[in-house]
């Protein structure tokens, strides 16, 4: 049976047996579960033994703005948290041909899983080097694509998405590194269908317009982020930016790309192989300019924070002059706002029109929509979400309705 | 997961395949530096090639292989010749002649094997264009 929106599939991987087994939707699945957190709850449910499930949601990978996200959601003890895993981090795992991925089981030796059109495959990962962007380039290498996307737990406990810091709060690195995971990797090309391709395409393209045009105006990047936050503009990161970058389809660049090691002015493709970092995370960004550090110095530090898998924002707390040791021991530091099972990485934006922040998160989480562009947006409305729904996947559900069942993977 | 039809490159693929037009009309305008990399570009094209949505089929496609670098850019194929919008500008190079001088990377040539931009026809506005939140694309008019 066609699944709209999804490609149908289920993957569950037992570390210690080295096994892949994929599965089918079970009926029904997709409209109860919808996706994302809530999906990834009700199969950790079904799979006690699982420690992680990956999961997209029925919009990842769509042109429906926002929708980079996939999410990690992690047992320990009794209770789960939710990542975001953001940039082109998502999709690709959408796209490998795998909705969901199902972890159990722990395995002595290192290992990586690498997921490409509809096929898993785990790996050997004891020869990868200890320097996470090493070990990227390592893998893409190996694998013969420069577009692979790259989970990878390196030597500190916060997770990288490629090269880049991600939205890990808790510890994923650290996490998967126990269990004998050193990466998921993932590259693919499949295809989406819509249930009314035409009429989801047309209502997608409205929506970015309507997005778009919602957004605060003259606010860009993580600068733009902080301006909001404090009400002030921020210039800080301005000297070294580069470029801005989006997430897959999203209207809002929150990314800076700053440049530490050549002119930021330089655009060509000549000049240093490792010019600088892109910056993903406002919290650590923020907490540089608080400490007054040196921006070139600050941009280095989370640069070899990333490397090591230190937690970006614990690192720019750590200052400038720390020892690796210190970047290895220092906590997440996310926003200090109770976020419950959601990661702490989205900001605690003024949200327009007294929306409910926890609602937001919980729509974004489980859709597979940015938590960021869901606090910034306001034109991202439970009934214009619920119109997608019905013309992608044929699902008849009132904006109440959805907003209650997303709520319910907030615990 | 829907099968994708694998389309092994020909060794004609690599090669220039005729002679670029110079007048090719060119049913988009780039302003690679507006592009924020979303893709929502690439994704719309496919939906126009397919109806449906994927990375694979479209005319345009983002360059976002030297990710530490951050150079990244736009390329669409016409009939005779590829648009390259470079953040240093943009070129136009004969079909082939990306891929026999090495340029791109492996990320560049699927592009050769992609059908060419039709300005989705009969489109008041193509769908690249209404999609791109930043302006970088622009319907060209004539």
């Amino acid at each position: 049976m066609m699944e709209f929106l999804y490609n149908g599939s289920i993957l569950v991987v037992d570390l210690e047996s080295r096994a892949c087994e994929e599965r089918p939707f079970p009926q029904g699945f997709a409209a109860s579960a919808l996706g994302g957190a809530r999906a990834n709850l009700a199969l950790l449910r079904e799979f006690p033994q699982a420690g992680l499930a990956l999961g997209s949601g029925p919009f990842t990978g769509l042109p429906v703005p926002g929708a980079c996200l996939s999410v990690a959601t992690w047992r320990e003890g009794g209770s789960f948290t939710h990542t975001p895993l953001h940039l082109f981090a998502g999709v690709e795992l959408k796209l490998s041909g795998f909705d969901f991925v199902v972890v159990q089981g722990s395995s002595a030796e290192p290992l990586y899983l690498w997921l490409h059109d509809g096929i898993a495959d785990l790996e050997p990962a004891a020869g990868l080097p200890r320097d996470n962007w090493e070990a990227v380039d390592s893998l893409r290498r190996e694998l013969g694509e420069d577009l692979v996307q790259v989970l990878i737990a390196g030597e500190g406990p916060c997770l990288g998405l490629g090269y880049w810091a991600s939205a890990d709060r808790v510890g994923l690195g650290r996490a998967w590194r126990e269990m004998g995971l050193r990466a998921v990797c993932a590259r693919g090309l499949g295809i989406l269908d819509a249930a009314d391709p035409e009429g989801f395409a047309g209502a997608c393209a409205d929506l970015v317009g309507e997005v778009r045009a919602s957004l605060p105006e003259g606010r860009h990047g993580l600068e733009g982020i902080l301006g909001l936050l404090r009400g002030k503009d921020c210039d800080y990161p301005l000297p070294l930016l580069h470029r801005r970058r989006s997430c897959f389809a999203c209207p809002y660049d929150c990314n800076d790309f700053l440049k530490t090691e050549e002119d930021p002015s330089l655009m060509g493709q000549e000049g240093e192989e490792e010019p600088g970092m892109l910056l993903t995370d406002a919290r650590s960004l923020g907490l540089l300019e608080e400490a007054g550090a040196d921006l070139r110095e600050g941009v280095r530090l989370l640069r070899w924070a990333s490397r090591l898998g230190a937690f970006p924002a614990g690192a720019a707390k750590a200052g400038t002059q720390a020892a690796e040791e210190e970047l290895l021991a220092a906590g997440p530091e996310g926003w200090e706002r109770e976020e419950g099972p959601f990661s702490s990485w989205a900001p605690p934006l003024p949200l327009p029109g007294g929306a409910d922040r926890k609602e937001r998160q919980a729509l974004g989480y489980t859709l597979g929509i940015c938590p960021l562009l869901m606090m910034l947006s306001p034109a991202l409305t439970p009934q214009a979400l619920c119109d997608l729904l019905e013309k992608g996947m044929e699902l008849e559900i009132s904006p109440e309705e959805l907003v209650g069942l997303c709520v319910e993977a907030a615990g | 997961m829907r099968p994708r039809a694998r389309v092994p490159l020909r060794a004609g693929d690599g090669c220039v395949r005729g002679t670029e037009r110079k007048d090719e009309h060119m049913p988009i305008s780039i302003d690679p530096l507006k592009c924020t990399a979303c893709a929502l570009c690439e994704e719309a094209c496919s939906f126009h090639r397919d109806e449906a949505f994927s990375l694979l089929s479209s005319s345009i496609m983002l360059y976002r292989a030297q990710e530490k670098k951050d150079y990244l850019g736009l390329i669409l194929k016409l009939e005779d010749s590829l648009v390259l919008g470079k953040a240093e500008g943009v070129e136009r190079a004969k079909i082939g002649e990306l891929a026999a001088k090495g340029g791109g990377g492996a990320s560049a040539k699927p592009i050769l094997i992609r059908e060419a931009c039709d300005g989705c026809e009969g489109l008041e506005v193509p769908w690249c264009v209404r999609f791109c939140p930043t302006g970088a694309l622009q319907q060209e008019v004539g």
